[in-house]
């Protein structure tokens, strides 16, 4: 039992075997190929396929009878193998004409070149494609890549699937010999690079052997011995450049989607992993942000980046690939990202576009002495050397595997109208409108106690867990009444702020002294 | 120099010629010109006439009509335009020219 097709050959249809079908489309692709799509080859090719027809015609007696593969080779064999009609055709005859080094046989003068192999596929053809380019076994090729896959490096894939993409299928029979092809691997690159230094060499012999007595053409000689060695230099050029493209390429790209990854799946919120480093975005941007802006960064940077690799691959092996198809949707992908980058950046302004300040009231203080002691308490056990990031006075830490968003608030000293000391705090904080800047400016928390009269401020307010970072600003005022004291505790130095002063003394130095308010504003106490 | 590679531009040269002589005497069908270079041993192949037939025909030397066939498709019929029958004489000439000199020098 055999499968059978209908074809329809120059308008007249035939059923046809399946195995007589497949030689078949194999010569006339070989022919197609070799003719190609101007007009004069299309017509070449239709006055073929209706001679074939009418071959086939002649030999089927009844309309039912079927097409089967002896009938298809000996059609061919009446129109005659490929390379028999190529022979008549004149631009073959000139080639042929200028190459006669080479050998007879066409399958095996075709340079090599990489195609993806169809009828030795798993997946799309690579594996068995880089095979034959390389004259290796193809199961050495799979388990290389099975290998890489299952210790975890990722390149090897991505490189599967570039190739996958640039690399041409071999379809026609030319392109099937050309697969398998002159050999190119590293001692046939050695050896061309052997054989063109060979001929750099002699023809620099004999560029001195006519040079000796009589230095007529010794010229020509000149400029051809320099185009030979030009030539050499450019292929070694060409070789180291492509490897270094394809190696800078995927380094660079590793590094970078290793990065992309790892930022993403370590904040995530689907990770309930947590260390300082990996906070980062989330301080300002939701989780659908966070995904769009990875996605953009990755196409803006890993176009190029992959362009380069295909560039690197393509001056390696020599294939042909549609590069102004590959460029322009490279390109178009390209502008794709950079406008998702842009659009999502300006969503973010946004949620900064609004400022809101918030003033307490002003807490007039009970106190029974005319000095008042300030001290600072640390509130959270946070040292400088631990983890954390910081963005201008705000940190995100981390404590009991929680994360903490602190910020550390200003004091200043000035008069009080009142009589009385008092306290004020001044929140401040961006937002997307008004009403949301103003409430993120009421989030801040912020406590101090008083005891007697001593007060002490705590070191950092702090922020609900979910915030994310708007600028958010506290700023203390301690308001003094004139002839009263205050006494700076060394713990203040965390967070007095430019206070002013009668003597323009320096913060730090204000500290461990008692200042008294004047008329004319605050002064030192005399001992 | 290829001994492939004369006897394959000396074949297409006068290839071209033949197949000008043959429409020269009357018009015919692609299969009847195979035909007879078949019979007087120019081609082996058909597949060789036809990218001929195409350039020559673009070449203003030929040129062909649809016509019916009883079996299967229309058919192209090929004549012999003017500039054709002017080439032809011209290459009868040199044609002669060659078999005399070449006959000359094999003497």
């Amino acid at each position: 039992m055999k499968k059978t097709l209908t074809i329809n050959i120059s308008g007249s249809i035939f059923h046809i075997d399946e195995d007589a079908f497949e030689k078949l489309q194999a010569y006339l692709r070989t022919i197609n190929t070799h003719y190609g799509s101007s007009e004069e080859g299309r017509e070449i090719i239709a006055d073929i396929e209706a001679r074939i027809s009418e071959i086939f015609h002649e030999k089927l007696n009844t309309k039912d009878q079927v097409v089967n593969v002896e009938m298809i080779e000996e059609t061919i064999s009446i129109m005659g193998n490929p390379e028999e009609i190529f022979a008549t055709d004149e631009d073959n005859i000139d080639d042929e004409a200028n190459q006669e080094t080479e050998t007879k046989n066409t399958s095996e003068k075709r340079k090599r070149r990489l195609f993806r192999d169809p009828d030795h596929r798993v997946l799309g053809g690579v594996s068995s494609g880089l095979a034959a380019y390389f004259g290796i076994d193809v199961v050495v090729i799979r388990l290389l890549f099975a290998l890489f896959i299952l210790l975890g490096y990722g390149f090897p894939f991505l490189l599967y699937v570039i190739l996958w993409i640039a690399v041409p299928k071999a379809i026609t029979t030319t392109q099937k010999l050309e697969m398998k092809g002159k050999k190119v691997n590293i001692s046939n690159i050695e050896e061309t690079i052997k054989d063109e230094y060979k001929e750099v060499k002699e023809s620099f012999e004999k560029m001195r052997a006519q040079n000796g007595p009589q230095v007529s053409d010794g010229f020509d000689r000149v400029i051809d011995f320099a185009g030979t060695a030009l030539r050499l230099v450019l292929k070694i050029l060409i070789i180291l450049l492509g490897i270094g493209f394809v190696f800078a390429g995927f380094v660079t790209l590793i590094s970078f989607i290793g990065s992309m990854v790892f930022v993403n799946s370590f904040f995530g919120p689907f990770s309930d992993f947590h260390f300082p480093g990996t906070v980062f975005p989330h301080m300002f941007l939701d989780g659908n942000s966070i995904t769009l802006f990875t996605i953009g960064i990755l196409v803006v940077i890993g176009i190029p980046l992959l362009l380069l690799i295909f560039a690197g691959l393509k001056l390696l092996f020599n294939f042909k690939t549609n590069n102004k198809i590959i460029g322009f949707s490279a390109l178009a992908f390209w502008i794709v990202g950079i406008i998702l980058l842009v659009s999502l950046s300006l969503s973010q302004i946004k949620g900064y576009m609004q400022s809101s300040t918030r003033y307490s009231e002003n807490l007039a203080l009970q106190t029974t002495t005319d000095t008042l002691y300030l001290k600072t308490n640390d509130n959270i056990d946070f040292d400088w050397h631990e983890g954390h990031i910081g963005l201008d006075n705000i940190k995100i830490i981390v404590k009991d595997d929680k994360e903490i968003i602190i910020g550390e608030p200003t004091l200043d000293v000035e008069k009080s109208t009142s009589g009385k000391f008092e306290i004020k705090l001044k929140k401040k904080s961006r937002g997307r409108s008004n009403e949301q800047a103003s409430e993120n400016a009421e989030s801040i928390e912020y406590e101090w106690i008083q005891t007697d009269s001593l007060i002490s401020f705590n070191q950092y307010f702090t922020l609900p867990t979910a915030t994310k970072w708007r600028n958010q600003k506290l700023h203390i005022t301690v308001k003094v009444p004139e002839g009263k004291v205050i006494y700076l505790d060394p713990s203040m130095r965390k967070i007095i702020h430019d206070i002013d002063n009668v003597d323009n003394t320096w913060d730090y130095d204000m500290l461990d002294k008692m200042w008294i308010m004047k008329t004319e504003g605050l002064s030192q106490l005399e001992k | 120099m290829k001994i492939e590679n004369t006897k394959a531009q000396m074949r297409k040269g006068v290839l071209e010629y033949c197949i000008l002589s043959i429409l020269s005497r009357n018009d015919a069908y692609a299969s009847d010109i195979i035909k007879e270079l078949k019979e007087a041993k120019m081609i082996v192949v058909e597949g060789t006439l036809y990218p001929l037939l195409t350039r020559l025909k673009n070449a203003g030397l030929l040129s062909y009509r649809w016509e019916e066939s009883t079996q299967g498709p229309p058919r192209k019929y090929y004549t012999i335009a003017t500039l054709g029958t002017e080439f032809l004489n011209e290459l009868d000439q040199s044609w002669q020219e060659l078999v005399e000199a070449v006959n000359t020098i094999k003497k």
